[in-house]
């Protein structure tokens, strides 16, 4: 029997908001348990909800990123159940009329572009944190305690049509979707970490059959790796399931990413009725035109169009603008320093290269790093009309990134200006012959690349200050 | 629309109540008649009318839901939030052992 999969994806994103989806309470975790609550997001009786206009902004801004119409009018709802960690009894969300529906995502798939429905994106609040004592987890606890700190933080919930067809897809699905949301500074991003969550279904049916099959449900996918190892291991259980003449029953899974396998869940009947109803505390949300189009303009372009532009623009690999592109503020960096410089190639492999190299060994962001592109740019100049050598430029970047110097002040200060006048070489030059004898002799009989170590004898000499071509030329001049 | 006992039990449930039996046909009959009113409501037309979210919105005075900017302020009452739980321990809400033995 042959099978078609079918995927879709469900996930949840914490909204970078100061304060909390309906109350003034920071949203900054790490703090101790507690500190970050009041009345609102812990459900004291005639509390009221208010909502955050910067979450509204934010999930329209991602909402008009996947292509949704954004409804004018939406409604809060509340979803009734009872968790400890759920101190109302009910999560405010969006049920029956979302903030923006009927969207897509183009993702690329083995070079092919393929185009994955959003059904909705609407916003709801978080719930809090347990810790369970006397047992690792859940199981066997003595009892628990709750931290309500994250609870009302701001989540938009994302949801695709199912059409997604491979557990890669579904991975590269779930990195262009972080791409995005980082890219309009909407979420950091890291499934890692929490702040953003991914659900997926899963089912499996008979090719060309048309009827969904009975999907089941993963959760606990702790990466994007994870995403598609969980998918792919239940797409082979669903299809041994079947071949072997059995039934998939509804169920929810959680993904062990020590072991990469596929458990199920504890389930409890009738736990899923949520009774749905507009919450009664908050009026219907009405979002405008104006706000709207003041959204999109303050969105700018959008990743994808980004690349296709840079591709034609500058003239650069694909693979390189992918990097450049990873946040605004790093493809905005780029096209300043490509602009001042003039040289777009040379920037992006600094930035790519050098700069990328000490973010990460300092574990900043460009963002957070004290160099400008107009630094950068200056830095690029001197290298190419040859005032410092590429080895240098390398020492004085860092320099530049840690105090936020010129790279003019610094190679003055460094004395790290590249040496090219050949009256200060060429005594060099001789010196340099005269110590090495065996590479002359080398030289001499045919071997051509003897003169690399004569060329880094004197980089040694100057304390790499030699322009490369400038000696290389004295150095052979010796030699003849 | 009628309620029956099962649907006051399924509901008790829910909503994590224990009835009696002698309650559960007392709001057997009480629900009744309640959705037997919301009935006498229904039976109005009103195919050309959304429903009203509220007063002050179709009577046009507001558009939209109050919303408040970003800005954070601390509520500083936590202790008494924390000190209202019936128990507590390293500042935090102390609750029953969520997971009975016999589930899994
Ligand atoms: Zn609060």
């Amino acid at each position: 029997m042959n099978f078609e999969t079918v995927i879709g994806l469900e996930t949840h994103a914490q909204l970078q908001t100061e304060s909390k989806m309906f109350c003034s309470c920071p949203t900054k975790f790490g703090n101790d348990p507690n500190s970050n609550i009041c009345p609102v997001c812990t459900g004291q009786p005639g509390s009221l909800p208010v909502i955050n206009e910067k979450a509204i902004r934010l999930a329209v801004k991602t909402a008009l990123a996947l292509n949704c119409k954004i409804n004018n009018e939406s409604v809060f709802a509340r979803k009734n159940y009872f968790y400890p960690d759920l101190p109302k009894d009910y999560q405010i969300s969006q049920f029956e009329m979302p903030l923006a529906e009927h969207g897509y995502l183009e993702i690329e798939v083995g070079g092919q572009i393929r185009k994955i429905g959003i059904t909705r994106v609407h916003l709801e609040e978080d719930a809090g944190k347990l810790v369970h004592k006397g047992s690792a987890g859940i199981k066997g606890a003595d009892y628990s305690l709750v931290d309500l700190n994250r609870t009302g933080t701001p989540l938009m919930e994302i949801v695709s049509e199912p059409d997604i067809r491979t557990p890669e897809e579904a991975r590269i699905f779930m990195e262009e979707l972080a791409h995005i949301l980082r890219y309009l500074e909407v979420c950091d991003a890291k499934l890692e970490e929490g702040s953003m969550r991914c659900d997926a279904n899963i089912s499996i049916r008979e090719t060309g059959e048309t009827k969904l099959g009975v999907k089941t449900e993963l959760k606990n996918m702790n990466s994007f790796k994870a995403v598609q190892k969980a998918l792919e291991k239940e797409e082979t259980r669903q299809k041994e399931v079947v071949s072997e003449g059995g039934k998939i029953f509804q169920q929810t899974l959680l993904y062990d990413e020590a072991t990469s396998s596929v458990h199920p869940m504890r389930s409890k009947e009738g736990s899923h009725d949520y009774r749905y109803f507009p919450d009664p505390d908050l009026l219907p949300l009405y979002v405008d035109e104006k706000t709207i189009e003041e959204v999109r303009s303050s969105a700018g372009e959008l990743p994808m169009d980004k690349f296709k532009r840079f591709l034609s623009q500058y003239g650069i690999p694909g693979q390189d603008i992918t990097v450049l592109i990873e946040s605004r503020h790093t493809a905005d960096f780029f096209e300043e320093t490509a602009k001042i410089s003039g040289e777009p190639k040379l920037s992006a492999n600094w930035i790519i290269g050098d700069v990328s190299a000490y973010l990460n060994a300092n574990d900043l962001s460009l963002k957070d790093s004290k160099l400008s592109a107009a630094a950068l740019s200056e830095l690029i100049t001197l290298v190419k009309n040859s005032t410092v050598s590429g080895n240098s430029a390398k020492k004085i970047l860092g320099e530049m990134m840690k105090t936020g110097k010129k790279a003019k002040e610094l190679v003055e200060a460094m004395g790290a200006t590249q040496i090219s006048d050949e009256a200060a070489l060429v005594e060099i030059a001789k010196k340099v012959v005269a110590a090495n004898p065996q590479s002359v002799e080398a030289y001499k009989n045919g071997k051509e690349a003897a003169i690399k170590h004569l060329i880094g004898q004197a980089m040694k000499e100057t304390k790499g200050r030699a322009n490369p071509q400038v000696i290389e030329g004295l150095i052979k001049k010796e030699l003849c | 629309m009628s309620i029956s006992k099962e649907t006051v039990e399924y509901t008790a449930k829910l909503a994590r109540l224990g009835l009696s039996e002698e309650e559960k046909g007392l709001y057997a009959k009480q629900l009744n008649d309640i959705l037997g009113y919301v009935d006498v409501i229904n039976s109005v037309d009103t195919k050309n009318i959304s429903p009203t979210a509220s007063t002050r919105l179709s009577a046009g005075k507001q558009k939209t839901t109050p919303m408040r900017q970003d800005k954070t302020v601390k509520f500083d009452g936590i202790e008494k939030i924390i000190g209202n739980a019936p128990a507590q321990e390293d500042n935090m809400f102390k609750v029953p052992k969520i997971m009975g033995d016999d589930e899994q």
